[in-house]
Formats: C-alpha cells, structure tokens, sequence
C-alpha cells in the first residue's frame, strides 16, 4: 500500500503529526523519503521510507520506533527540493503535482560553473559551424561567376540576308559545357544589312560600338561592318521580340516594349535600347560572339 | 532585443518551462564522457543531412551522369572534396559509433526493464544506417559502387518464395541500370533520412521517458545524491566529443579524400566486387563453403544476420535479471567478446583475401621496370612522371594514355589487377576498344615477362622497386653508351 499525503504518522508510543511531501528518488523512481508535519509544533521533518515505515489502512503511517528518533531527523527545507513531473517518474504512486519532490542537484546550484559550461558549449559549437561558413559558400557559388565565352559564333551566309534595313531573327545553336555536362541550347538573334545611315544611326556611342571583357578591357569593336546584331532578347525583362514589317519597328509581345530599327526605344517600360552585339564577317558568314546583357537595368551589363 | 524576443515568446508558449523540461534531465551519478555516443551519432547525421543537400546542388541522380556529376564535385566545385568527404567519412563514423553505442547500453545492461523499447527502437535505428550506406555506396555510379550493390542485390535475391520480386522491387526491372539508381536515390535520400528523423525522434522520447539508466554500479543513494543535470555539463562534454568527431571527419576527408574509381562498367569482368568495410565480415561469411549454393547462401545472407537481430531484439525478454555489472553477466560480456572476435576474424580474413590478389615482389618489379624501358620499349608511347626523367632522362611519348598513377586505378584497389593488366597486354583492342597499342605478342614479350612488367606498373608509384633501381640505372647507362659507340 502507498503511502498517502495527509496519512496520520504514528511511532511506537504515540501519533506524531501527518504526511505533507513525499520524496521521490529519481534514481530508483521509488519514494525514499515523506516530510511529516510535526503535530507538537508544526514543524516538517523529513523521514526516510524504509524497512520501519508500515502503511496501514485509515490511511495512517506508522513508524516501528520511539519518537524519540525522530529528533535526529534533518528539518524540511523547500529550497533544497524541486517539485518534479508525476506523470514522467512515478504512474505507480498515485500522487499529483506538486505532492511529489525530488532533490535538487547540489552540483546545479553553483550558477558560475553553469554559466562557464554554457559559453565553452557555445564556444565549441562556433568552432564546428563557423569553419564550416566559408567552404560552404564557396562550395554554393562556385559556378555562379563564370567567365565570359568571347567564341566568334556562326550566324549564317551573309549573302542569304535580305537587301539592307530589313531586319531578320536567325537561330543559332550553342552546346556549352555546364557544369558536368555537354548542354545544346537554341538561341536567336535580330540581324539587319545596313544602310551607311542606319549604321551611323546605331553606332552613336561607345556601349553599342565597343566591347568590353569582365576587366574592363576591350576585346572588339564594331567598325567597318555593314551588318548590325541584336540580342534576341527584350532589355526589359528578357522576352523574344518580333519585327512589325508594316510600321518598321520591333515589338515585344510580353510588355509592349517599341523599338524602332536602330533599336531606340519608341515607347514601352523597357529601360535601355535593344543590345547591340559584336558582329563580324568572316569568310562570308556572319559572325557574332553571343554576348547577354542584364535585363531591366538601364545600363547595358553582360552576364554571359 | 533577444531577451524581448524570448520574453515574447515565452509568455506565449511558455517557453522556459519547455526548456526547462528538455533541459534539465537528472543523470544519476553526474555528467560523464561515457555518455556522449548516443549525441555524437545525433551530430553525426545533422551532418549527413547538410552535406547530403549539400551534394544535391550538383549530383545528378542518372546512369549517364551521376558519375560526371560526383567528379565535377571532386574536381571542380570549391570545397566539393570537403562536403562529399564529410559525408563518406561521416556514413564510416556512424557506424562505428552506432557499434560503440550499442556495445555500451549492452555492457551496461540499459536495455533492461523499464528501457526496453528504447533498445529496440535503436536496434530499428541501427537497420536504417546500415541501409543508409548501403543505398548511399551505389550513387557515385562507379564500379566500386556498381558491383558493390549487385552483389548486395542478389542477396536480396536469394530469400525464398519473395527473393526475387525483391531484387526486381530494388532493381526497377530484371537488370541494374536506370532504374535502380533513380530507387536507391530515392530511399538514400528521403525515405531512409524520414524514417531515421522519425525513430530518433521516438528513440529520444522513450529515452526521456524511461531516464538515464546512469552507472552499472554505485548505490543508489548516492548517484541520487551526485545527480547532475543535463544542461549544462552534459551537454559541454557532448559537444568536446562532437568537435573530436568534427575534427576527424575533416582530417580524413583532408588526408583521405573520397575516392572516385572509373565510371560503372556492367562488362569488366575483371573486377574484383566487395562491399563498404562494415559489410565486409558478412560478405566473408558468404565466401565459406558451408554457405555454397542457394539454400547455403540464403542462410549465410538472410538467417544467420536475421537471427542475429532476433537475439538483439528479444534480448531485453529473454534476459529479465536486474542485474546491470558487466562482469557479473557471464554469458552476455562473453557473447559479446565471441561476436566481436568473429566479426574481426572475418574482416581480416576478406581483407588478406584481398591483399593476396595482388602482392608485392621487389625482384619482379625490377625486372618489370627493365622491360618497360628497353625490351617492351613502353615509355616510346606512355609517361610515368617522375620515373622517366629519372631513368631516361626525358619524359615518355604521350601517343598512350600516362601510366603514373596506374598503380592507383580501380582494378588494384580490389584485385584483379593482374588479371586484367595481362589480358590487356596480350589483346589492346579486346579490353580497350581502339587501341593503337601493339599486342604483346608483337613486341615479343614472354608470360613472365608480362608478369613481371605488371608487377613493375603495380609497384612504382610505392617508390618500388628501392635498391635495384640504382644497379638498373647503371646498367642502362653502360648500355646506351654502348650502344651510342658503334
């Protein structure tokens, strides 16, 4: 039979006073000690639970010695003990929350040896993640900064080009090495045989006439060739343009963006003019390096 | 502003109480370094999971590119030999703790009433690592890994009456190929990870719930008395021996970085299969005739590992005594001791099986060396560097692919080496489709010599073959010279 709070205690001779704790050892999860309020003078005692502890229905407590003994006993101070969960130590007691308390541990009270292992702990840890930051980082970025393919790339025979200022979207396919693999991309591009005054028109100034590497050092520039590129993109947010062959302008179908052919914008959100590209004539064909521009942005940045 | 943070939240959700409770858990007897395993293999797979999404940036799980994509984190991507080094070495160190773990809660006898389940959850823990490296071995798609997992495969294949529909379940058909790679990626990845979060998360719980069982010995007074908290003297000797892991972890992929053995290849047969090392007692077991044919293989793969957990599963039934002194359970320590024994017998024996395959034999080697520069005349077509200019004073031709780390190449590592060098030698073509290479035949070359040459390819990159490399040096300097005379 369980002990009981509010059991009577008796020893031997006489009634004692009654049961107002009970101590749990979270050890053995087995009561080890009751704190007994003193009828005599109301003070609480803890007594070991133990061989000389007999249970008896009433409920009451009885203590098989004197009362004597029971003033060798320690007195009950709260501050020593921590009220601990029922449910997680003892479903076989049948007591609730708060009747039940547990030791605290000695070793926790010292708050400075608490609040040192708490900083070596956090002082390990930053020594396990922080060598960790830089190698991921890198590790994630790696290809995100590649530099640029300046290759000459094949657009077609200049003689298939239409007389001059009629601008037309040819197809290119690129097979770019990405990462692990071998990837074959389509890409296209405005091209238009120029007029001496459309080519004086576009190449106004150095953006649409001088090519630069990331550095900053020039790599081409577009002189003395009767034939303009445009990337195929939109400088506004990237979409495929088309040529309007009754009004002489480009549109794009996404935003409305208006470009007239020398590529100034007429109308429309788009930032910048269309991006020239470096253009040239090799052995008849027409040659461009397939250069991309940043959309959206009012200068003209090459990211490819 | 953190403090308001936290205060906010507490008075919300009670946040101190929640930290309260997962904080301070009473360890009878005090904090200790004997408990800081369960922790580690928990920072263990914290760090599997990162560096596993980590590879996913840039592994392709396809036939025909996942070992392009394993190289070019090798070779290319920043740092990549660290993730994936982390990761390989990480899936050793789980095991390894996973058998220090286990070995301790069984020394201790922690299985015992009232941590029953806690054991046995563990145990259903265990089986997901190991499945874990066993999914994880054949994504690389090298022929380490291709013929690891076959073999792994059929043994799946050998259990009677389901065998066979479980090798195809795994397989994703009848052959090894697309399938079986978008399978295995798919369990290493997330139903492997998912059910290893969920049973922790119940292995910590039961955990919490049955308590610390704290030292084998003591009284029990006393270890209620020396009791200690969780937080925060446990937790500062977990986290010293995770940074020990850590450090180990990084210094083995520094030393040691992950291998990447060439591509898959269903068609060598000269390849010498064999598992990851924690599976390499169980494949010994294989190799001994009484598990010869179907029915001996099934037992040897199947029965003798199933009972094996059988027993650790009933363990906690079967032993109900309350005594936890390791000494004073005979018959457990000593069945631990017998099994440890046997397992290392077992690996030893693979591992010399393994070295046997291929042995070191200095004289061969020198005479090996010698044809390779005048008789078979190699160094017109190949390069070793290093050796050449030391030897002829100039680097070989560069018509045959370089020979340097030749010594290094799959087919050493697991045998079969000279097997494959000399069907090689005697046919180019047949093992190496378009080789220009002269067959040995053509260049008149004996069995020995050919042996010897391979021994001499097999041992160069050791700084083999030692003392006889001046006297060779000598003698063909005294040669050229006088062959330069007339």
């Amino acid at each position: 039979m369980d002990i009981q709070l509010k059991s009577r205690v008796k020893c031997i001779d006489r009634p004692v006073g009654e049961v107002s704790r009970l101590i749990l050892s979270q050890t053995t999860r087995e009561i080890t000690d009751m704190v007994v309020r003193l009828d005599a003078n109301g003070r609480e005692i803890v007594v070991p639970v133990d061989g000389n502890t007999s249970v008896r229905p009433g409920p009451e407590v009885v203590l098989l010695y004197p009362v004597d003994r029971l003033e060798g006993m320690p007195g009950f101070r709260r501050g020593d003990w921590e009220e601990v969960e029922v449910a997680e130590f003892a479903p076989h007691l049948h007591v609730h929350q708060g009747e039940v308390l547990a030791k605290f541990p000695e070793a926790e009270r010292d708050l400075s040896r608490r609040r040192f292992f708490f900083w070596a702990s956090n002082a390990i840890g930053a020594l396990i993640t922080l060598p960790l930051v830089w190698p991921v980082f890198k590790y994630l970025i790696f290809p995100l900064y590649k530099g640029f393919d300046n290759a000459w790339v094949r657009l077609g025979k200049a003689d298939r080009l239409p007389a001059a200022d009629s601008p037309v979207l040819l197809e290119f396919t690129r097979t770019p090495k990405e990462a692990y693999m071998v990837n074959t991309v389509k890409k296209t591009a405005w091209a238009v045989k120029a007029s001496p005054d459309l080519l004086k028109d576009v190449y106004k100034g150095d953006p649409e006439r001088v090519f630069k590497e990331a550095d900053g050092q020039p790599i081409w520039e577009n002189k003395g060739v009767e034939y303009i590129v445009y990337s195929g993109k939109c400088p506004h947010l990237g979409c495929a343009y088309r040529w309007d062959e009754t009004d002489k302008r480009f549109i794009c179908p996404c935003h409305l963006s208006i470009f007239k052919l020398n590529g100034e914008l007429v109308s429309g959100p788009a930032p910048r003019r269309l991006d020239t590209l470096p253009v040239r004539l090799a052995d008849g064909q027409v040659e461009i390096i397939d250069a991309e521009y940043k959309a959206g942005e009012h200068g003209k940045k090459r990211i490819v | 502003m953190l403090d308001i943070v936290y205060k906010w939240i507490d008075e919300r959700i009670n946040l101190k109480g929640l930290q309260n409770k997962m904080l301070n858990e009473p360890i009878p007897g005090g904090a200790r370094y004997a408990y800081v395993f369960g922790s580690a293999l928990l920072f263990i797979f914290a760090m599997q999971i990162v560096t596993g999404i980590l590879m996913m940036f840039y592994y392709a799980p396809t036939v025909d590119h996942a070992w392009q994509s394993i190289r070019y984190i090798m070779e290319d991507v920043d740092y990549g030999w660290l993730i994936r080094g982390i990761h390989h070495w990480g899936s050793s160190a789980m095991v390894v703790l996973l058998v220090v773990h286990a070995t301790q809660v069984f020394l201790w006898g922690a299985y015992k009433k009232p941590r029953e389940m806690v054991w046995i959850v563990g145990l259903l823990l265990a089986q997901v690592v190991i499945g874990l490296g066993f999914t994880g071995y054949l994504l690389p798609w090298d022929q380490k890994a291709y013929w690891g997992s076959v073999v792994g495969i059929e043994v799946a294949g050998v259990v009677p009456v389901i065998g066979d529909f479980l090798a195809r379940f795994l397989k994703g058909g009848t052959s090894a190929g697309v399938l079986t790679l978008n399978r295995f990626f798919v369990i290493h990845v997330m139903i492997l990870p998912l059910s290893l979060m969920g049973l922790a998360g119940l292995h910590l719980f039961l955990f919490r719930k049955a308590g610390p069982a704290g030292p084998y010995k003591g009284e029990p007074a006393e270890l209620e008395r020396k009791k200690e908290f969780f937080f925060p003297k446990q937790v500062y000797k977990d986290s010293v021996f995770m940074l020990m892991v850590f450090a180990a972890l990084v210094g083995l992929s520094y030393v040691w970085p992950p291998e990447l053995m060439s591509k898959a290849n269903p068609a060598a047969s000269a390849f010498d299969p064999e598992p990851e090392w924690y599976f390499l007692a169980i494949f010994q077991l294989l190799r001994l005739p009484i598990f010869a044919g179907q029915w001996g293989e099934f037992v040897g793969a199947i029965v003798v590992p199933g009972l094996f957990f059988g027993l650790l599963f009933s363990l906690p039934f079967l032993d109900t005594r309350k005594e936890r002194h390791p000494l004073k359970r005979p018959i457990a320590t000593g069945g631990l001791v017998v099994f440890f024994v046997s397992m290392l017998v077992l690996m030893g024996i693979a591992v010399s099986t393994r070295e046997a395959l291929f042995h070191h034999d200095e004289k061969l080697s020198a005479l090996g060396m010698e044809i390779y520069y005048t008789k078979g005349n190699c160094a017109a077509c190949h390069v070793i560097a290093g050796l050449d200019e030391e030897i002829r004073g100039a680097p070989g031709g560069a018509i045959g692919p370089a020979l340097t780390d030749e010594a290094d190449v799959d087919k050493r590592q697991v045998g079969g080496f000279l097997e494959w060098q000399i069907m090689h030698l005697k046919d180019p073509a047949k093992l190496s489709p378009g080789s220009i290479m002269p067959p040995a035949a053509a260049v008149g070359l004996t069995e020995n010599e050919m042996i010897a040459l391979v021994h001499f390819l097999g041992d160069h990159t050791k700084g083999l073959p030692g003392k006889g490399m001046e006297a060779f040096k000598k003698k063909l300097e005294t040669a050229s010279a006088a062959g330069a005379k007339p």
